[in-house]
């Protein structure tokens, strides 16, 4: 197993989904775990950058090269069988894959970041999350272990509990230690951290029963303030454990739904009918439970109509198929703007003090650039993207965009959001902190 | 208007046949046949246009009435399941002869509308047998209703174009995707149908009651394989000169003409 020449036959593995281009010298694809340490070893004995790369839909960059040599783990794409809710994935296994088996039991995995044909190697080293992390948290929180590889190409076996911070300091297991607040999990520390503490090889995976009763309802409303009042009533019930069924809760912006609108022929769309007309603003949520979920349903029903939603302005699917209908639309979101190829995206955590109004706050920092804001209302994990209509607007939306993370970060917010950090945010790192 | 929807339960994955060639519903969980949906959505604009009630009927288990709350949520009136031990079994034809039996035992309708074929037996012949067993017009492969002065107007995707016809009634209409995507039910709609009474007919609620008329038994026809047909397609990439290129697509258009 060695490097191979990038051109002519692997080009296209400069680029991701984010749409940036990189550069790089060599490739390889080992396709067994014990192959990486020594590939490791080889590019630190050249000299040479090393970028790690899954499946390449990151949205942020992660798997674009800077130069040097990538390693591609795509083919390390085995699955043991699962064995008691419990199954050990090589980092190249895909979302898809893990759920198809997982299916098979009556089991999943619960985080469901939209995009299925990420790698599990991948979504663990950005920690990725879906709509459900409200209630299910990140991948991190799934890994029951982990095969990890080091920058010096140390080959490490970890279990979640084996190493554990203690009064502020963290054993590895080469025997280094290092600072990390008390509690802290080894597993937590390396889950999220993009590559630049080493790669996963293979992870042990915890898997939870499909629930038997599942509900996603898209509330439209024909005002911005009632579907922020309608996402704050929310965010209180749930805080007093009035809603325990609540698995999402996502907010689309009028530009977001005109965006939804403009591409309804687009396939990802094709089994949605037309929005409704005059909709200023959506929050779509999730229900999901063992048994009947008629209390929640009702509870979400009547905080619709105080909050001035329209008697029959809602969509409501039950049963998998009927949910999964219904996540088409978030999932196109960021495809459609993909497509447009618009580079002023903002992925952050919205600061959790400001509550929804976090989202008013994003269009008003867009000042006059038109701006599709939606994610997590919940948890302020809201995107923006600009959406500049000429060239003075074009002009205006890199200022724009600084002055949006910059707010972010003033307020008690961070840069780092649900796609990780990567080569995108790199410009707005530096320039708004 | 009085319409009736003839709906199906079709299994929400693959599932495995039993040693009879019968589907073994059990092992997966059911939805409504897509190609319903689209029944549904015109029987809902017509009911919007012309008024009177809409009546979504369809022959299974206890658990078929999932698909009877989907039809309720989506617009229809009443909910009718045609259930009984007795028609366990059916095939196309004699589903036809049930369904039948269950629109007169209603009292037939003015317009019965249903999807063009389901996505489990996908023959696309319960419509067509249904007008039969009902000696009214059948008019399949509906891709657009148009209502103008009163009359009721179709266009057909026929295989040889498209046909444009005026609908008598009662009449049969199969209806394909072409009439626009069905809705999604509002939060409101889906409880209500929650709560609405499913209307249950067994063998002793229709005309025939003769139970030898009815299921596996009366069916004359069986399902003894299936198998999956593929249609390889052979891709060559040629380098040609542009002189060489025009003479060999002169040749494959020869070629097909001497063939077809």
């Amino acid at each position: 197993m060695d490097y191979m020449d990038i051109f002519p036959a692997y080009e296209s593995y400069l680029r991701d989904e984010s749409g940036l281009a990189g550069q790089a010298e060599k490739i390889c694809f080992p396709d067994a775990p014990e192959q990486v340490p020594e590939l490791i070893r080889l590019a630190r004995q050249a000299g040479k950058q090393l970028t790690i790369q899954g499946a390449r839909t990151g949205l942020a960059g992660g798997a674009v090269p800077d130069g040097d040599w990538v390693l591609n783990l795509s083919h390390l794409d085995h699955m043991e069988k699962i064995r008691e809710s419990r199954v050990r994935v090589q980092a190249g296994v895909t979302l898809e894959a893990l759920q198809k088996a997982a299916g098979k039991q009556n089991l999943r995995f619960a985080p469901n970041p939209t995009e299925e044909s990420a790698s599990l190697g991948g979504l663990f080293a950005v920690n990725g999350a879906g709509p459900n992390a409200l209630r299910y948290g990140r991948t991190g929180d799934q890994v029951l272990g982990l095969q990890w590889v080091t920058p010096e190409g140390e080959l490490w076996e970890i279990q979640r509990g084996q190493y554990v911070s203690q009064n502020g300091k963290l054993s590895l297991p080469d025997g280094k230690t290092v600072d990390a607040e008390s509690g802290r999990d080894l597993l937590d520390l390396l889950s999220g951290s993009e590559g630049k503490l080493g790669c996963a090889l293979s992870l042990e995976l915890k898997l939870q029963p499909i629930p038997k009763e599942q509900w996603g309802i898209l509330f439209f409303f024909p005002k911005r303030e009632s579907a922020l009042q309608f996402a704050e009533a929310l965010r209180e019930k749930r805080k007093a454990g009035a809603l325990p069924a609540l698995s999402a809760g996502e907010y689309y912006n009028q530009r977001t739904l005109a965006l939804l609108k403009e591409n309804n022929s687009h396939p990802l769309l094709k089994a949605i009918p037309a929005l409704p007309e005059g909709a200023e603003a959506a929050v779509y949520c999730e229900l999901e439970a063992e048994e009947d979920c008629e209390e929640g349903l009702m509870v979400l029903l009547d905080l619709f109509d105080s909050c001035g939603g329209r008697g029959e302005d809602s969509w409501a699917e039950n049963g998998p198929a009927g949910v999964r209908k219904l996540r088409c639309l978030r999932h196109a979101i960021p495809t459609l703007l993909s497509e447009r190829n618009e580079k002023w995206e903002g992925d952050f955590s919205g600061p959790q003090a400001l509550g929804c109004s976090w989202a008013e706050n994003l269009e008003a920092l867009a000042g006059s650039i038109s701006a599709a804001v939606y994610g997590h209302i919940l948890e302020n994990g809201l995107r923006i993207a600009l959406l500049p209509e000429n060239g003075e607007e074009k002009g205006h939306a890199d200022e724009a965009l600084k002055e949006i993370y910059s707010f972010a970060v003033r307020n008690g917010g961070s840069i780092r959001g649900e796609y990780g950090m990567g080569r995108v945010k790199a410009k707005w790192c530096r320039e708004s902190l | 208007m009085k319409i009736m929807v003839c709906i199906k339960q079709v299994p929400s994955a693959s599932i495995p046949m039993d040693g009879s060639g019968i589907l073994d519903r059990s092992q997966a969980g059911g939805q409504l046949n897509p190609g319903d949906a689209y029944a549904l959505e015109a029987a809902r604009k017509l009911k919007s246009a012309l008024g009177g009630e809409i009546i979504a009927l369809t022959m299974g288990p206890e658990s078929a009435e999932q698909v009877l709350r989907r039809a309720l949520s989506l617009g229809a009136d009443r909910g009718v399941l045609l259930s009984d031990r007795a028609f366990a079994g059916a095939d196309v034809y004699v589903t036809a002869y049930t369904l039948a039996q269950g629109i007169r035992a209603l009292g037939g309708g003015d317009l019965i509308l249903c999807g063009q074929q389901t996505t489990d037996g996908d023959t696309a012949q319960v419509p067509g047998s249904l007008g039969v067993q009902l000696g009214i017009p059948v008019f399949g492969w509906v891709k657009d209703i148009i209502l103008t002065d009163g009359r009721l107007l179709v266009r057909q995707e026929l295989s040889r174009g498209t046909q444009r016809a005026e609908v008598p009634f009662p009449s049969v209409l199969a209806v394909g995707e072409g009439l626009g995507r069905p809705g999604i039910p509002s939060l409101r709609d889906q409880l209500r149908a929650k709560k609405k009474d499913i209307e249950v007919l067994g063998l002793s609620d229709l005309p025939d009651r003769d139970r030898k008329h009815y299921g596996l038994g009366a069916s004359p026809t069986q399902v003894l394989q299936v198998t999956r047909v593929t249609h390889e397609r052979k891709q060559e990439v040629l380098r040609l000169s542009p002189e060489e290129s025009a003479a060999r697509i002169l040749r494959a258009i020869r070629e097909g003409e001497s063939h077809g």
